[in-house]
């Protein structure tokens, strides 16, 4: 449930984005009249609205200082909290989230809404009995992570509840859960996933990732019992073949999968997610040996070391270290980005998934290059595109 | 600040794993043979032969923290001159042992206590013991210190669970061990507290703290060479790590990489270098041309590091490097995967999917051979045996045969070593199995020997697949197609299409009397202890197939009676209106073994012949009949007559994909026989009709004659497109005024359409 001042402010913000985008885009504004016509007058509020721009933080440390956080549309981050993996034969809570802030115990000025990756592995291994545990000890960790953490938006204090009791607060209003799910692994992940929606308050949104193969594939994959979903539409290329193009965002291969084919909604209320970061594959040898993130053209323009093969593609021609990484002379480079002009095509590709309130555009990931060098009126065109 | 951030999130679309057609992981397959305990290291050095990230992704933390207790358990025990038991050191040091601990602090100031006076747990602990005898509370208080510690510096087990916020309690524990310090008399107990003061301090993330406390403790310690040191180091190095003396750190955690096996793993993962620039400050950092050679030994250990580059780095420096061996032997044994024996490999195609052999496998060889060639004849190290067994080694990858047995020849005198001696012998036994061209009884016989030894066997687990594929080529290459087979396959294999000649050749072979105990063993291991009970079954079963009734019976009867249920029993008799393949047949019914069931289908065929009453006659021929019918794929005693069944065969059979009713299968690579033939069953069917007097009986018998004749058209592929219906006509033109004529009707939904009593579109097939 959502308070009523924080929704005055939603709506106010909503009304907002309106106005700005009308003014920022004129452009926009004839597109929109032509479109909705004589529908216009007659429309409700959210058949024209366009998702709320928002994004990810994936990174182990979070400093929110240095993040652009003009880039928001609403005070609400998707920070990833904590990785389950599965090791010496249990699940275990691994690169847990450290926030670094200019007070601690200072109001943060977004909302977190925590996000816990689990490797397929752990839903594949993780026993019945072990999955209603495996929820609590999330639920208990998130606590010990953000049990401090407010904001003005954020009821306070911690969740207070221990494990077994119904919480009747939390400091979080909605959990994501991002799992890379098969059918093998849907019985065991889907019965995890009702598990923790039976520990959450009520209040509490449980959503889930959803990856391409995952809605296209949707009778063989199943549908997670969560209340919605965030469609990632990034990693789409075969990252292990020199050849492809681009692996993070290509809307060639993103059409084949962003397609009904006769199978009709998706049952969730789906956001949608899209890539805003860079990184360089590096191939020795013919295979895939390592990805250096944030990677760009710059940092291979030194041509005594680095020979342009074209523009995304470089030899290495002589051993060298690149940021942190040893290179040997003949290891080739490919440099892979988000360029708008794909990311647009993605965007109106998404005009497929139903739109619905509060609709959210999360960009992955706030903090890299790309996310500090894109101006806020972009990502809003680019919602703009899938409406 | 760019951080390199291969990030779970975005790599979860990675496949992690091959995966073979049945949705298993596909595994390498083939021969390996080389030791790595060749190379000059000590055996906790070994596991990182593999490559350091492979190991790190093997073990997990306990494996490491075990191997940290393990030293550190070893080093109290050497200071004790081995005088107390190790797990006594390791129920005081790492057990739930703080008030024991506490009660022996007592009785120890107490000048009037007594061992005798200490509880049991005590007074049975050697290491309890010694302390109380020798009076030393010293040891005791940093015991007590240390645990008082241990919780501030290890990560929980439960990993969801709370950390303690522990900034303030490990700074007052720091206090108070700086406290201690000074009055410490040992200055190897001055040592450990040194270590736990630095540990605190790095755990707090006071890095100036920790190199202010490493400047005042360390001058007033004077220990004999110890571990510790090392341990200290590794904090210190995290201290000048997180002040961003980031060159200094990396050589000091290279230093701890290459001493001290404990905190390899955690000194690895700590060294970091950014830039060449740092590359080169580092190697000038580096007191001599040996700790510049480790420090290519270390960088090597990354999986996908270019070994070669890295070993002729090192050579240049330090030609004698302990690490130069080590990495020899891990990029041989890469090698070893892409060539020993890859042209008998059964699993290649599998392996190749695996990238196995790699694509630059063979110019790796090549560069190899060059590197330890040129090191060989250089004779700068002071094992060159090693170099030249090396050089043995990957003549013999090469192909190279005659080299291989050159080199092999010329470093067997310089061997004193048993470890590089064992490696000689079985790098020539692999020698001498790849050279093998031809086969006889004397070489089988020696050849069950090696797979005799179980000593050997376990040493070289690859040894028999080795020999075993080796051979199955030779067989081939020779004609021996029988035990060819037999090396690939399981006796029981053949049972999917049998194969009279592979049959009588392995029965040959079961009851032949010579003294070859390789073809005895290899049977035995293929066929299990019943193999020549199975070869006469199977024989038996071949010439059922093939309609041969009586060579079946006298076939079968080879085998002791007393074994003939072993083989199954069967009902073959009943009639039923439809066909099911899986029936579960009345208790009433008499059940026959196979002995038995040809011979009753035997007698009542003669007595058919013989009988002068039309009538009974044309019964035991349908009986015959029903036997046939129920035997073949289409009734539900086929398991008399075959092994395997696969029901999409009646389809691809009427699509005219099989061959003489053989189909492919993933079972085998023999493919799949189907008894579908319908011929004697209708022989006997229409003899039946032919010789009967009576309609009832004669619509019947011509009624299961159409079902032949139905099963026959789609076994065979659905000849000329038109089902024929020959015996339906004959039901319509003499049989209509029956009751069984009428029951058809009822029962057969194809036959009412074939007589207007249904609509096409309701009709079966």
């Amino acid at each position: 449930m959502t308070s009523k001042p924080d929704l005055l402010v939603r709506n106010l913000l909503a009304s907002a984005r309106r106005v700005n985008a009308a003014i920022i885009s004129g452009a926009t504004i004839v597109c929109l009249l032509i479109f909705y016509g004589c529908e216009a007058p007659d429309t409700p509020d959210y058949q024209t609205a366009r998702p709320t721009v928002g994004f990810y933080h994936w990174q182990q440390t979070l400093r929110p200082d240095s993040l652009p956080l003009h880039l928001l549309e609403e005070p609400e981050l998707f920070v990833k909290c904590f990785d389950v993996t599965w090791s010496g034969g249990r699940p275990e809570a691994v690169a847990q989230l450290e926030i670094e802030y200019k007070d601690e115990g200072a109001p943060l000025p977004f909302r977190i809404v925590p996000v816990v990756f689990i490797t397929n592995e752990v839903m594949r291994r993780v026993s019945n009995d072990g999955s209603m545990e495996l929820a609590q000890n999330i639920l208990l960790l998130l606590d010990n992570l953000l049990g401090y953490q407010t904001c003005p938006a954020c009821p306070q204090g911690g969740r207070g509840s221990s494990a077994g009791e119904s919480p009747q607060s939390s400091s979080y209003r909605e959990l994501q859960i991002d799992c890379d799910w098969t059918a093998g692994s849907r019985k065991s992940y889907f019965k995890f996933l009702s598990d923790l929606k039976s520990l959450l308050p009520e209040e509490v949104t449980l959503s889930v990732t959803v990856r391409l193969h995952q809605f296209r594939d949707r009778k063989a994959q199943g549908i997670p019992p969560a209340d919605r979903g965030s469609l990632m539409v990034y990693n789409v290329g075969d990252l292990n073949r020199w050849e492809t193009e681009n692996s993070i965002i290509d809307s060639n291969i993103t059409t084949n999968y962003l397609t009904n084919a006769g199978q009709g909604e998706y049952p969730l209320a789906l956001d949608l997610a899209l890539p805003l970061y860079q990184w360089g594959a590096v191939y020795r040898q013919g295979k895939l040996a390592y990805l250096i993130d944030e990677l760009g053209v710059d940092d291979l323009s030194d041509s005594l070391r680095f020979e342009s093969l074209n523009q995304h593609r470089y030899f290495v021609s002589q051993k060298t270290y690149l940021d942190g990484y040893l290179l040997y002379s003949g290891d080739n480079i490919r440099l892979e980005s988000s360029p708008y002009g794909t990311l647009s095509a993605v965007a109106k590709q998404l005009s497929i998934v139903p739109s619905f309130e509060e609709q959210r555009l999360l960009f992955y990931r706030i903090g890299s290059e790309l996310s500090e060098t894109t101006s806020a009126s972009k990502l809003r065109n680019l919602s703009h595109s899938i409406r | 600040m760019r951080r390199v951030l291969i990030s779970l999130f975005t790599l979860a679309v990675l496949p992690l794993a091959l995966v073979g057609d049945c949705g298993l992981p596909l595994e390498y397959y083939g021969y390996e043979f080389l030791n790595p305990a060749i190379s000059r290291l000590d055996s906790r050095f070994l596991p990182y032969i593999g490559g350091f990230e492979t190991l790190y992704d093997e073990l997990d933390n306990e494996d490491w923290e075990q191997m940290q207790q393990t030293d550190n358990i070893d080093e109290w025990y050497e200071r004790y001159c081995e005088g107390v038991e190790k797990q006594d050191l390791v129920a005081l040091i790492y057990g739930d042992s703080e008030r024991r601990l506490q009660a022996l602090r007592r009785a120890i100031a107490d000048p009037e206590s007594r061992l005798s006076d200490l509880e049991a747990k005590l007074r049975t602990n050697s290491f309890a013991r010694h302390l109380m005898k020798y009076r030393c509370g010293e040891v005791v208080d940093y015991l007590l210190y240390a645990k008082k510690i241990e919780p501030h510096v290890t990560a929980p087990r439960n990993t969801f669970a709370k950390k303690p916020p522990s900034g303030n309690a490990m700074k007052r524990l720091v206090e108070e061990g700086l406290a201690i310090f000074p009055t410490v008399e040992s200055h190897y107990l001055r040592l450990r507290y040194a270590y736990q003061l630095l540990r605190l301090s790095h755990y707090r993330g006071d890095y100036a703290h920790v190199l202010e406390l490493h400047e005042y403790l360390m001058p007033k310690i004077d220990a004999d060479p110890s571990l510790i040191y090392y341990w200290i180091d590794g904090h210190y190095a995290g201290a000048l790590l997180g002040l961003g003396r980031r060159i200094e750190a990396a050589y000091l955690y290279s230093r701890i990489f290459i001493n001290c096996p404990s905190k390899r793993e955690s000194a690895y993962r700590s060294f970091s270098i950014r830039t060449d620039d740092e590359w080169k400050e580092l190697l000038l950092l580096c007191k001599s041309d040996r700790e510049r050679a480790d420090l290519y030994v270390l960088r090597a250990q990354n999986d996908r590091a270019l070994l070669l580059d890295e070993m002729r780095a090192i050579y240049a420096l330090d030609p004698d490097n302990e690490g130069l061996e080590m990495l020899t032997v891990r990029e041989i044994k890469q090698l070893e995967m892409d060539f020993l024996a890859n042209d008998l490999n059964p699993r290649r195609r599998a392996n190749l999917s695996l990238g196995i052999p790699r694509p630059d496998a063979r110019q790796r060889l090549i560069d190899l051979q060059q590197f330890v060639l040129e090191v060989a004849e250089a004779d700068r190290g002071k094992r060159p045996e090693f170099w030249e067994l090396a050089r043995g080694y990957l003549h013999l990858l090469a192909g190279d045969f005659h080299y291989a047995r050159r080199a092999f020849w010329t470093v067997a005198p310089a061997l004193e070593n048993d470890t590089l001696q064992q490696q000689l012998n079985i790098m020539r036994r692999v020698l001498d199995i790849m050279a093998i061209t031809e086969l006889n009884d004397s070489l089988e016989n020696a050849y069950f020997k090696v797979l005799a030894n179980e000593e050997l066997l376990e040493k070289y687990p690859d040894l028999d697949n080795l020999i075993y594929d080796k051979f199955r080529d030779v067989y081939r290459d020779n004609g021996e197609y029988g035990k060819a087979f037999l090396l690939t396959h399981k006796l029981r294999d053949l049972r999917y299409n049998l194969d009279i000649d592979l049959l009588r050749e392995f029965h040959a072979l079961a009851v032949d009397t010579n003294d070859n105990s390789f073809e005895r063993r290899l049977l035995l291991e293929r066929g299990g202890p019943n193999a020549v009970n199975d070869l006469i079954d199977m024989e038996a079963t071949y010439y059922l197939q093939r309609g041969q009734l009586r060579l079946a019976n006298k076939v079968f009867r080879q085998m002791p009676e007393e074994n003939w249920n072993d083989y199954g029993n069967y009902a073959p008799f009943k009639a039923y209106f439809d066909d099911r393949v899986n029936r579960r047949l009345p208790d009433t019914l008499q059940l026959f073994n196979k002995a038995e069931m040809f011979q009753q289908v035997l007698d009542l065929e003669e007595r058919a012949d013989l009988s002068p009453e039309p009538n009974e006659a044309a019964r035991l021929y349908y009986g015959v009949g029903l036997a046939y019918y129920n035997m073949s794929y289409f009734g539900y005693n086929w398991r008399a007559a075959d092994y395997f069944r696969s029901g999409e065969n009646a389809r691809r059979a009427a699509n005219g994909q099989g061959n003489d009713f053989v189909f492919t299968t993933r079972q085998t690579e023999l493919d799949n026989y189907e008894h579908m033939s319908m011929e004697l069953a209708r022989y006997y069917f229409e003899q039946a009709r032919k010789k009967t007097l009576d309609p009832e009986r004669g619509a019947r018998y011509a009624y299961w004659a159409a079902k032949t004749e139905r099963n026959q058209y789609y076994a065979d592929g659905m000849p000329g497109g038109q089902r024929p219906f020959g015996y339906f006509q004959l039901l319509t033109d003499y049989y209509d005024d029956t009751e069984y004529y009428r029951k058809i009707i009822e029962e057969c939904r194809t036959f009412a359409w074939f007589t207007g009593n249904l609509s096409l579109d309701e009709s079966d097939n």
